[in-house]
């Protein structure tokens, strides 16, 4: 009550009067109100990260579907060429012999002799595939007709074949 | 803070205002600059916001309510009736009576609670002697109940 006029005598022992007054008894269990205060003060303060996080990827789920390419527009490059075309250098280099294939007598021969004894490298595999490109993209051959095959096919079946 | 509490809510949902307050202090990271006019007014907060929840529910609770058990605990040697004193208290307008708790029986300073009530010291002394002059005005309209024998 600092800078203000104080209290008359009555407004006081009114004061004094109420404040002996004892409030009504407290029911609180101070035993049970620690406990749950400390139960309350060891909780995790992180709890809410496990829900976020999950969200988060569950949207990158839906998204990463939702924006996934169509697979009946991609290509398909395996399917599209011929069977020549891949099996070409797995059957190239099963028909070349590796020339590494003894390690150890070939080391002692380089040892010996210098990188002279070292084998060519296969060059066969890589001219046959650039063949069978060719023979893909490249002009088509010289035949009577002048057409691809699955071309001549095409026209056989439309107009019929003249023969 | 129970009897803070008792302006707005019976004494069970004092008494859980009360503990709900303390077990949120226990969450604090920081301690409070005044504990106890945080405190006070934390307890302030939760019983005007369970007043608030608790005015939707059936009048036979409100009419229940008539029948709760008094703020103060009567003991012979006391100065003043303490049935008289809190029919007196209750018909105190709500600012008054809340002011004279939490200077009496809360034992804070004006300056602790204007913290609380978001008032100036000036207005809350003033309040406060005419909250006294309310009381005892009301007090002597029944002497027969404001003084033990």
């Amino acid at each position: 009550m600092r800078n203000h006029e104080p209290l008359n005598a009555a407004d006081r022992e009114l004061e004094a009067a109420l404040a002996g007054l004892q409030p009504a008894h407290v029911a609180i269990d101070r035993d049970r109100l620690m406990f749950q205060a400390g139960r309350a003060s060891v909780q995790p303060k992180g709890r809410g990260l496990w829900p976020v996080l999950s969200a988060g990827l569950a949207a990158a789920l839906v998204l990463s579907v939702a924006t996934r390419p169509d697979p009946a527009q991609t290509p398909r490059l395996a399917a599209d060429l011929a069977p020549s075309v891949l099996l070409a250098p797995s059957s190239a280099a099963e028909a070349t012999p590796d020339p590494s294939g003894d390690y150890v007598t070939l080391r002692r021969e380089v040892l010996q002799k210098g990188l002279a004894a070292l084998p060519d490298p296969p060059a066969a595999p890589v001219a046959d595939r650039h063949a069978d490109l060719e023979t893909l993209l490249g002009p088509p051959p010289q035949n009577r007709t002048g057409r691809w095959p699955w071309e001549s096919n095409i026209l056989d079946k439309l107009i019929g074949d003249p023969s | 803070m129970v009897l803070y509490a008792r302006q707005w809510l019976d004494q069970a949902a004092a008494e859980d205002a009360v503990q709900d307050v303390f077990l949120a202090l226990v969450s604090h990271h920081r301690r409070p600059v005044n504990l106890r006019a945080y405190l006070f007014r934390s307890v302030r907060n939760a019983a005007i916001s369970r007043t608030r929840s608790l005015s939707r529910r059936q009048s036979h609770e409100q009419r229940a309510a008539v029948d709760r058990p008094g703020w103060f605990q009567a003991r012979p040697d006391d100065l003043i009736d303490a049935r008289a004193a809190q029919d007196a208290l209750t018909r105190l307008p709500d600012q008054q009576r809340e002011l004279l708790i939490l200077k009496i029986w809360g034992g804070l300073t004006f300056d602790e609670i204007g913290t609380v009530t978001n008032d100036p010291t000036s207005t809350l002394f003033s309040r406060y002697k005419s909250a006294l002059a309310s009381l005892r005005r009301m007090m002597e309209d029944r002497p027969c109940e404001t003084t033990n024998p």
